[in-house]
């Protein structure tokens, strides 16, 4: 017997598509210059305000968005290398060492992106705030670190792949209605929901908004 | 007479030749980084007034545009050979495809001198569009010859 069960919560699956949107945008802005990077800095501060949330709900969110869920040790992580199956019903213990290192990535792209200087006239919000060599550094890291992160993006995407074709496991559907089908016995994780995670967001939001607009000034 | 002209004017050549050739690798280094300099600065200045970091004023963008144009040749005349090693983050291919190098440069020579152009009709809205066209020139030269 066969049951749907909730395993992504709104926040999350609405965190996920927001942030493949910016990334997607950062990409597309990045790459092309001239003055879309006026666009770059603005996808850049979603992705800033998104990273931070998804840090606060990775500690206090759902069962299956919390970073003790899916951030395993080794021996739980070969377990699941060898017998295919996953402990628990969110990511699996590979799959959180994929967001472990989209998230860290992110996070570094996004930072040192607070502080670059391409040169030609444009600057970080913060890069009048630190002196040249750590300028120069951000700027170095900001643009070895996109080709990691291309490198990761597009891993996460042949996941999915291999797992929609190869494993016959729906990771896409998932992540937009948050439903899953488990077999019967399958125990439910704890989904929250609420007012709670949109005050983080609006918080983080703020946080960002004072970083790169009122502190710089 | 007429002869003893020819022959210094040939060995006149041949010094200021000489000249060009010799001139110490640093110096070329640290002159065309200079007229990049001034380039960034003026160029900069032109960006605060479009991305609203300063107010638009018409004067100081004509000025700041007809000087990052005038300055634009300025940097590919001292590309010289030998000059890839030292304190640049020049990339060696410059050299070593030099005729894609120059017409990259060309390019932005070209976009900053309708810069210049733009800055004169006084239209924000035109000088900001054409600002981008120049940043790209500027940054597909960025990409490809400059070390990271």
């Amino acid at each position: 017997m066969i049951k749907k069960i909730r395993v992504w919560d709104l926040p999350t699956r609405v965190f996920h598509w927001a942030l493949a949107v910016c990334v997607i945008g950062l990409f597309a802005t990045g790459l092309t210059g001239g003055n879309w990077i006026a666009w770059h800095e603005r996808f850049g501060f979603c992705v800033l305000t998104l990273l931070l949330f998804r840090v606060v709900w990775g500690l206090i969110g759902s069962d299956t968005s919390r970073f003790t869920d899916f951030l395993r040790g080794p021996r739980t992580l070969f377990a699941y290398l060898k017998t295919g199956v996953s402990p628990t019903q969110g990511h699996s213990p590979l799959g959180g060492l994929s967001v472990l290192g989209l998230l860290s990535l992110l996070l570094l792209q996004v930072c040192t992106g607070l502080f670059v200087d391409d040169d030609i006239a444009n600057k970080g919000p913060l890069a009048d705030k630190v002196s040249d060599v750590w300028v120069a550094l951000a700027t170095k890291i900001h643009r070895i670190n996109k080709y990691v992160l291309g490198a990761m993006v597009l891993m996460h995407l042949c996941a999915i792949l291999y797992y929609t074709f190869k494993k016959k496991q729906q990771l896409v559907g998932p992540m937009i209605s948050g439903l899953r089908d488990v077999a019967q016995t399958t125990p439910e994780p704890h989904v929250k929901s609420g007012i709670a995670p949109w005050i983080v967001l609006v918080v983080s939001a703020a946080f960002v908004y004072w970083l790169v607009a009122i502190f710089p000034r | 007479m007429k002869r003893f002209v020819v022959l210094l004017a040939v060995a006149a050549a041949m010094m200021s030749s000489l000249v060009s050739a010799q001139m110490k690798p640093e110096d070329a280094i640290k002159h065309r980084k200079a007229a990049f300099n001034v380039i960034a600065y003026n160029f900069g200045s032109i960006g605060a007034m479009v991305n609203n970091r300063k107010p638009y004023n018409k004067d100081e963008a004509v000025r700041n545009a007809a000087t990052a144009s005038a300055v634009a040749w300025q940097p590919y005349d001292l590309f010289l050979p030998g000059t890839d090693v030292g304190d640049t983050k020049a990339k060696s291919n410059i050299w070593s495809d030099g005729a894609k190098f120059k017409s990259a440069g060309e390019k932005m020579q070209t976009e900053m001198a309708k810069l210049a152009t733009v800055a004169r009709d006084g239209d924000a809205n035109a000088l900001k569009a054409q600002f981008g066209e120049v940043g790209k020139a500027c940054k597909a030269c960025h990409d490809d010859y400059r070390k990271e």
